[in-house]
């Protein structure tokens, strides 16, 4: 006589009359492939906890946002933003389809660069940038975009040394209606500063200023406030032309744009109330069509997204190593991943789906890591059904920040594998081992040996 | 091991008013909640009811499902454990067999 | 002084002009041997000129315009009553006032028929000196002291006048050759046309005619023997021509509608030959009718047969087979050539430009005669709608018309123009939903001109962006793009049309320019209907080349020119626009004339007058056509004019077969050969080659290679001829 399968008996106390926040019951439906290829056949290929980049996603995405704008404005470049997910592979998936690289340090302007991108791509963000990488800078033609005046003092001095004209923007920073405005980056609008480093750069005529870049924020939900900062940027270009004949050729307006996460505190699901791409081309495409600048000139937009591009496209798959019932009745379930390598744990309520079959029976479960760290919580409360040791989860969009942001901390970094189109798996960033560690560390010669 | 968990912490008999539904629901008029459980929880709790040892239903279970005894072992004390938390099995009772 | 130098040059040209009119000419060379033609029966060749000259003035006193007197237009008639009159009768005071009173009672013809005429868009021919000579013949009678001129009828008497001896023994000699009958009557009915019975008039008339156009030519040889063997069958009298009273008929009319009214080509000469053939009739009916009243018919079935079927071709469906002649060149080898180009340049688009009204790249999903609603009197329209890598217009579900790619997406004015109709208030339907009621949705209509109106369809209500009565530019935004009225799905509906009514019946017209994508080529498409799956947009518009063809009245470029003289040399260029509004480029060494036009998405040279060695020739050779806009490997092709690239001789082969077959072409390559970078170019480098081609044999090729530098051009390298000469434009003021 064949046994049925097992499940463990669970009890759950029904909340009769309210709502239950937690989720629908399709919030849990499983999970067990990813484009095509099985989830238990990635974790035993490639362990768990594993990082999963599905390629057809990437290429979904970008032709969805380059259809949102091309549609609306005549020309649009987009630069990807290596601090987002610097792997080779993401990169080049971008620079294929046509992307520039945007940076903010001198190691992902290096990364860039020896990933094959021309150095007149790269856009150099950020306000650290040291000599040296000023100069490599602007002997390779990129688009320097100055943060500060010491920085722009400091450029306009080497472009002399080098007997070379850069090409350089003005961060500019400005109020869009939004809270919180940030104002540390950049030369601000309203109190003039950005007209007077504009004047500045064109009057001591030793360096190019071709565009003006604005990055207003991260995981913004109203796309109206770019359409105030690209109305803004452009009456700058306006007064620009009117005083000094100059065109200013682009307008960047960095990323920021909201992915389909949910953000911790927030009632709606972030699939439900992030806008979409086409809502950020409307605005963008509406203010700078009706500013006074382009009814000459069509500048180029050149837009820095990062998160909205990669997120939906990245999975990170692992698996449940224990559960415990907590004092107040609520479930545990630890699992062998944590805010280690789920930087993003800490602001967003991600989706995980058990990467196998159930019953629609569930439980409200809280998700731990693995590390002994009291604030390694992977999800506070979160209604999924019983899952035994060695089930299988797949959180959802993770594909931002995470591969960047990830920590060597207690465990190492697991694998990253891209699916790509035509379903086959690639390492494309193989796990850490001890050596990985190891080889950084320098024993000074007094301590190399002790006794216990 | 089996009969260290029986022998002292847990009282095991259901609450007499205790309404079991088929499918699954159970509702405690005494406190006003109701809750649901899966098919095995259920069978459980009928094995309960019907005021089975602790042996009897170890047998059944692995006799019936694909688990091995360590884990239904786990499982069993804490479903119990939480039967006693939703005071679907009273606490007063101490005698034990 | 200056006053006095002004009329003598309007008199002399008008002098020369309108006897050249007579044949259909402007050729003052033609004039010229038109004249001594005349001569040969001096009293009528003086009368002719005299009575030119008394229409001419009365004209300049009663103030006409000076234009049409300088043209030759007011004049032609009078010549021929002055040379019918000094025909007839011995100079004499009488004859004398008979010419003055004549010419005045031809000028006030001639322009009262000008006026009727032109009204229902037909010439006047030579109706004046029918009417005028009829009059002056009826009145006749009345005259007395007119006395007959007989020089006519004794030929020899006429030859020893004009040549003496000599001459006399010539024309005997001549008549051992004596030519066919046929061959005879048709240089007596070329000299008959000026009243000149002799066969030197017709042969210098021939010859003239020869010189001027090949094709006038062929065809007067080809009416006359078309209608000299009909009359010939049908009336076996061939006596009647001898005198060639009726032969000139035949000529004229079918160098008229042949090869001067029509553009020349098979069709118009087989109608040509048609209507000599009938008008062997019409002489025949017409002169029995005149007879009664003892009027002579001269000219005037020529001129009911022209007027006729001038007239009611007008009325005609389609307008292709036989083309009116428009932009009157007064040669029909120049206005076929012309013809033929603007064929091939511009597929003779009417001159106004229209776009696509949409920006980014779409897709055709149904084009002209499409088979789901564009049919019958709405076949000429346009539907776009936009598709992913996987050709669907939606992302999925597609349930909704907010996963249409396409839906609430701006839709743009496709040229300039005012709004004269908007519908608004029709909700979207939904997916597979159609609404046949108002089936044009939400729709606006732009008027472009009084009879050209654009209709864009199926617009999202309430999202209007103008209103009736405003004026838009080419590529302002009208409203957004919806699922209103017969639509199923989201889409634009775009249609040309001559009426403001909406849902009016469609006209076919081209898109002026724009780009084909085919996977990740562009080419250019110019002067072209879109089809249906073609994936198209707008031309994308580069800065440095826009700035680099702005030119502007007042622009004046500076060159340095090496290695086109012995020593460099220095010229300007200066923009200049003529008073018709067109705009030209002037070279102050060479006083070349270069025309253009530049609608802000190509610029193009329209034509070339001047040395065609100097700088500007090679200057509009190598910018003949440039799209305002860089796209990698793109090339466009245009076609020169033959003059331009082959010599005369070639054309006095080609003239003689031109309306059937034109094996000379002239061919204009410009190729994008390359820019320093995407966005910030501030180098590009385009690259022309210009030649003559008979088949697949290319000659004379011209290369060139223009530098552009941060939005001006900076050079221009040129190989010619086997000579580089480089031109430096220096950077000005």
């Amino acid at each position: 006589m064949s046994k049925l399968p097992y499940e463990r008996p669970v009890i759950q106390r029904l909340n009769t009359g309210s709502m239950n926040k937690f989720g629908t019951r399709t919030e849990y439906a499983p999970v067990t492939h990813i484009e095509n290829v099985s989830v238990k056949s990635l974790i035993s290929e490639f362990g768990s906890p594993l990082f999963v980049i599905s390629e057809n996603k990437i290429r979904q995405l970008y032709s969805d946002v380059t259809r949102a704008f091309k549609t609306r404005y005549p020309r649009v470049q987009f630069a990807w933003s290596y601090k987002t997910n610097y792997m080779n592979a993401v990169c080049n998936v971008f620079h294929q389809l046509g992307s520039w690289a945007e940076v903010v340090s001198g190691f992902e302007y290096n990364k860039a660069l020896k990933n094959g991108v021309p150095g007149s791509k790269i856009i150099f963000n950020g306000p650290d940038k040291t000599d040296d990488e000023l100069t490599l800078a602007i002997r390779n033609d990129s688009l320097i975009h100055i943060d500060h005046l010491d920085e722009l003092y400091r450029i306009i001095e080497l472009a002399v040394e080098l007997k070379k004209r850069p090409k350089v923007a003005i961060r500019v920073n400005m109020d869009v209606g939004i809270y919180p405005m940030w104002d540390r980056f950049g030369f601000n609008y309203e109190n003039g500063q950005a007209w007077d480093a504009i004047n500045k750069i064109i009057l001591t005529d030793k360096i190019d200023l071709v565009g003006l870049h604005a990055h207003i924020g991260t995981f913004m939900l109203s796309p109206q406030a770019y359409g105030v900062a690209a109305s803004k940027l452009a009456d700058l270009a306006y007064h620009t032309k009117i005083k000094f004949e100059k065109n200013i050729e682009y307008i960047d307006l960095g990323g920021g744009f909201a992915s389909k996460n949910t953000l911790k505190g927030s009632y709606l699901k972030g699939s439900d109330s992030s806008p979409s791409f086409d809502d950020y081309a409307e605005a963008i495409s509406t203010a700078l069509l009706n500013a006074e600048y382009t009814k000459e000139h069509m500048p180029l937009l050149i837009l820095e997204s990062g998160r909205a591009l990669i997120d939906e496209a990245g999975f990170l798959l692992g698996t449940v190593i224990a559960n415990k019932r907590l004092s107040d009745g609520r479930r545990s379930t630890i699992l062998d991943f944590g805010v280690n390598i789920l930087f993003t744990a800490f602001w967003y309520d991600h989706k995980i789906s058990p990467a196998q079959d159930f019953s629609h029976y569930t439980e409200d479960t809280v998700l731990y890591g693995p590390l002994c760290m009291n604030i390694d919580v992977v999800r506070e409360n979160v209604t999924l059904p019983p899952m035994k040791k060695g089930d299988q989860v797949v959180v959802h969009t993770v594909g931002a920040y995470n591969m960047t942001q990830w920590m060597q901390f207690i465990s190492l970094r697991p694998n990253i594998v891209l699916i790509d189109t035509n379903g086959k798996t690639h390492l494309i960033r193989a796990k850490e081992s001890l050596d990985t560690l190891n080889s950084q560390e320098r024993m000074p010669a007094h301590l190399s040996s002790f006794k216990l | 091991m089996w009969h260290l968990f029986t022998k002292s912490f847990f009282n095991m008999k259901i609450r007499k008013n205790i309404a079991v539904s088929d499918s699954g629901f159970i509702f405690n008029p005494s406190t006003g909640d109701s809750f649901s459980t899966n098919p095995i929880g259920l069978e459980i709790i009928q094995m309960l009811k019907e005021e089975k040892s602790k042996e009897e239903m170890r047998k059944t279970i692995l006799q019936k499902y694909q688990v091995d005894e360590a884990t239904f072992e786990k499982d069993f004390y804490d479903f119990v454990s939480m039967l006693h938390q939703t005071q679907i099995i009273s606490q007063d009772e101490e005698k034990k067999n | 002084m200056e006053q006095l130098n002004y009329y003598r040059k309007l008199f002399a040209e008008g002098i020369l002009k309108s006897y050249a009119q007579i044949f259909f000419s402007a050729s003052n060379t033609f004039a010229s041997i038109i004249l001594v033609a005349t001569l040969i029966n001096p009293t009528s060749g003086v009368a002719g000129l005299i009575s030119l000259l008394f229409t001419m003035i009365f004209a300049v006193w009663f103030g006409f315009s000076h234009v049409n007197i300088r043209n030759g237009i007011y004049g032609f008639n009078s010549i021929l009553t002055g040379l019918l009159i000094g025909s007839f009768f011995q100079f004499s005071l009488p004859m004398f006032i008979l010419l003055f009173i004549a010419s005045l009672l031809n000028l006030l013809i001639t322009i009262g028929f000008s006026g009727i005429a032109s009204r229902y868009h037909v010439p006047f021919l030579s109706l004046p000196f029918l009417f005028t000579c009829w009059l002056i013949l009826l009145a006749a009678g009345n005259y007395h002291g007119l006395t007959t001129n007989d020089f006519n009828v004794f030929i020899y008497s006429k030859l020893y006048w004009l040549g003496g001896q000599s001459l006399v023994d010539f024309y005997d000699h001549l008549k051992f050759y004596r030519l066919p009958l046929w061959m005879d009557t048709y240089f007596k009915s070329l000299g008959a046309i000026l009243f000149q019975y002799n066969l030197l008039s017709g042969l210098l008339i021939a010859a003239g005619l020869l010189y001027f156009s090949r094709i006038a030519f062929s065809l007067s040889l080809i009416g006359f023997i078309s209608g000299y063997f009909t009359y010939h069958y049908l009336f076996n009298n061939t006596t009647g021509l001898d005198y060639s009273f009726y032969g000139f008929n035949f000529i004229l009319t079918s160098i008229g509608i042949g090869g001067f009214f029509l553009i020349p080509n098979k069709y118009s000469y087989s109608l040509a030959i048609l209507l000599s053939v009938l008008s062997a009739l019409v002489i025949g009916s017409v002169s029995n009718f005149f007879n009664v009243f003892h009027l002579p018919v001269y000219s005037l079935p020529f001129c009911i047969l022209i007027i006729l079927t001038l007239y009611t071709m007008q009325f005609r469906w389609r307008h292709d087979r036989f083309i009116r002649v428009i932009y009157q060149l007064i040669s029909p080898e120049k206005n076929l050539y012309r013809h033929l180009l603007y064929q091939q340049r511009y597929r003779n688009t009417v001159s106004f430009d229209l776009f696509l009204p949409f920006n980014g790249v779409w897709h055709v999903s149904q084009g002209y005669n499409g088979k789901q609603t564009h049919r019958e009197d709405w076949k000429h329209a346009l539907d776009f709608v936009i598709r992913d890598e996987e050709k669907k217009t939606y992302r999925l579900p597609g349930t909704s018309v907010e996963h249409y790619y396409c839906y609430n997406l701006p839709v743009v004015a496709p040229a300039a123009g005012w709004v004269e109709k908007i519908v608004d208030g029709v909700f979207d339907n939904d997916i597979g939903d159609v609404d046949v009621n108002r089936n044009w949705g939400n729709t606006i209509v732009i008027r472009h001109s009084n009879f050209l109106f654009s209709q864009v369809s199926h617009l999202k209500k309430g999202t209007f962006k103008v209103r009736v009565g405003d004026y838009v530019n080419k590529g302002d935004v009208l409203a957004m793009n919806g699922n209103s009225g017969r639509s199923p799905e989201p889409h634009i509906h775009f249609q040309l049309q001559a009426t403001s009514q909406i849902g009016s019946k469609t006209i076919p017209f081209p898109i002026s320019f724009f780009m084909k994508h085919d996977g990740d080529r562009v080419f250019l498409k110019s002067y072209e209907v879109p089809a249906e799956g073609d994936t198209i947009s707008n031309v994308e518009v580069s800065s440095v080349l826009k700035d680099a063809f702005h030119f502007i009245p007042g622009k004046k470029f500076v060159l340095q020119v090496t290695g086109h003289k012995k020593e460099p040399y220095y010229t300007t260029w200066e923009v200049f626009t003529d008073a018709y509004n067109n705009s030209y480029l002037y070279c102050s060494v060479s006083k070349a004339v270069a025309y253009f036009t530049n609608n802000g998405t190509v610029h193009q040279f329209t034509s070339f007058s001047g040395e065609q060695d100097s700088a500007l020739f090679h200057f509009y050779l190598a910018a003949y056509r440039v799209l305002l806009g860089f796209y990698d490997r793109l090339s466009l092709d245009d076609a020169l004019p033959l003059d331009v690239m082959h010599n005369r001789f070639a054309f006095l082969i080609q003239d003689w077969i031109a309306p059937f077959k034109v094996f000379m072409k002239a061919d204009y390559r410009l190729d994008y050969s390359s820019r320093d970078n995407d966005v910030f170019t501030s180098k590009m480098t385009l690259n022309s080659t210009c030649c003559n081609r008979y088949g697949k044999k290319m000659h004379n090729i011209s290369n060139y290679e223009m530098n552009l530098s941060a939005n001006r051009i900076d050079t221009l390298k040129i190989d010619s001829k086997n000579k580089h000469i480089e031109l430096k434009f220096i950077p000005g003021k």
